[in-house]
This record gives C-alpha cells, sequence and structure tokens, in this order.
C-alpha cells in the first residue's frame, strides 16, 4: 500500500489529522476520543501497514475493503462498536 | 554414444586417439593383420567400450562432487546471510529510559520493539498500541519518542471524553510519562 491510500483511509473514515512530522490523526465518535493512529509523511511504500491496521482495529479484508471502497465510515463504526472500542 | 559424450567433454576432439591419450586408456594392440577375425575386432571394440564407460563414470562423479562442494559452500554462505537478515527483521527489545524531551520524562524505562523492514527502521510500544517509521535507529526511536508524548498530550486534553481504550492509556501513561 502507498502512503496516499493510507491517508485517503483516514479520510474516509473522518479521522483528525495533525499536522507535525508524522501525521497522527484521531478519531472521535460521539465527542468521545476512541482511538489514534499514524501514517508516515512522504510519498511510496508505506511499510507498516499492518501496524496502521491494528491500529485502526481491522482485519486484512476490511483493509483491502476500506482500500477498494466498500468498507467506509459506517462499516468502521459499527467494527469498533462490534468489538467494544465504542460503548 | 560414451566415446561421443567423452569427446564432448574433451572439447569435441574428432580423434580418438587423443582422448585415449588425455584419459589415459590403453588402446589395445590392433592385429595389423587385415584378415583379423570378427571376434577379436567385437572383444577389442568392447574392451574400450568399457575403460571409456569407467572413465565416464569417474569423471562424472568427480564433476559432481565438485559441485556438490560448491553448493554446499554457497548454501552454507546464503544460509548465514538469511540468518542475518532474518534476525533484523525479527526486531530486538530495547529498553528506553528517556523520553528525548525537554518538557516530559520517563519515570521507569519502557520496552520498545524495533524491526526492520526493507530499508526502514519500524519502532513499536504495544502497551499503548503506538509505532513510528525512521530511516536509521535513532530516527525510528527519536519519532516514537514524540508519538508518545503527542498521544499522552491529547489524552491529558481529552480526559473527560476518553474512549475505553484511550481511558486504560492513558491510566497507564500517567504512571510512566512525568512532566519536568
Amino acid at each position: 500500500m502507498k502512503k496516499r491510500r493510507a491517508l485517503a483511509i483516514l479520510e474516509k473514515f473522518k479521522l483528525k489529522i495533525r499536522p507535525g512530522k508524522e501525521n497522527f490523526a484521531t478519531f472521535y465518535y460521539n465527542d468521545k476520543f476512541i482511538l489514534t493512529t499514524t501514517v508516515p509523511k512522504g510519498q511510496g511504500d508505506f511499510y507498516s501497514v499492518d501496524k496502521f491496521r491494528n491500529q485502526l482495529r481491522l482485519d486484512e479484508n476490511q483493509l483491502r475493503d476500506a482500500e477498494r471502497c466498500p468498507f467506509g465510515y459506517n462499516e468502521f463504526v459499527a467494527n469498533l462498536i462490534k468489538k467494544g472500542y465504542i460503548n | 554414444m560414451i566415446r561421443h559424450r567423452v569427446k564432448e567433454a574433451l572439447g569435441r576432439s574428432n580423434n580418438n586417439d587423443d582422448i585415449f591419450k588425455a584419459w589415459n586408456i590403453h588402446k589395445p594392440i590392433m592385429p595389423a593383420n587385415k584378415e583379423m577375425d570378427e571376434r577379436k575386432v567385437e572383444e577389442t571394440d568392447a574392451e574400450i567400450s568399457k575403460q571409456i564407460s569407467n572413465l565416464y563414470i569417474t569423471f562424472d562423479a568427480t564433476r559432481l562432487v565438485n559441485k556438490i562442494g560448491s553448493l554446499e559452500k554457497e548454501i552454507a554462505r546464503l544460509t548465514k546471510l538469511l540468518q542475518k537478515k532474518a534476525q533484523l527483521e525479527m526486531g530486538k527489545n530495547i529498553v528506553l529510559s528517556d523520553l528525548r524531551s525537554y518538557k516530559y520524562y520517563l519515570d521507569k524505562p519502557i520496552y520498545i520493539y524495533m524491526e526492520k523492514v526493507r530499508t526502514i527502521y519500524i519502532t513499536s510500544y504495544y502497551d499503548v498500541n503506538l509505532y513510528a517509521e525512521g530511516d536509521c535507529e535513532e530516527d525510528a526511536i527519536e519519532n516514537l519518542c514524540k508519538q508518545i508524548i503527542d498521544y499522552f498530550e491529547i489524552l491529558k486534553q481529552e480526559s473527560d471524553k476518553l474512549g475505553p481504550v484511550p481511558a486504560k492509556h492513558f491510566m497507564y501513561l500517567k504512571q510512566i510519562v512525568k512532566e519536568r
């Protein structure tokens, strides 16, 4: 996966990206701080995809779907609720 | 067939005598008599074939042993290289005792994990699910320190509206990360 694809996923999941040396992103739901993730700045290959996926609490298929489209914001939230990360 | 293969091995010499000389084959003395009986011719041919065949087997076996030897050396060299690579990729635990910050310090050392993926280094702090990348080991460590500080500051700032996981992380980090 390329870094810009990872950033596109963050935008799709409505994460807030804080400026800094790395793209530090936070996810809020119903005004609650739920999770955080990072995508290194720059372009090119994203080597830490597995760690990124873990931070977003996604499995490999979900990440693939998120990259290609069918897995959107609603599915992301539903997944977090199902796994108990959102009360 | 055998003669042909030996010839091939000797550099396609068309002269049988060259083969005999090079491979030390005792060429049976042929009777000069043109009326040599057929049985003797057959015996002579059979003897030459046998000698060539033995030589071919020896030649082939020697070449095979040499090849196996060089392959074994190559395998040993590659195994060492792979082990080194695997060690790097498997990563290592590092004890981090400082956050490289003027504002925060670590009250007690923490364990981070470092691995190399292709050309970059990745550090992970599994206790709070953070990671950072860097072009070199020090870069990756420093970026992770920044991540920990950033995360801690967000947790502090949002302390009244934390979800279940960030709340646990905040409880944990409060014990470790202190302000100077």
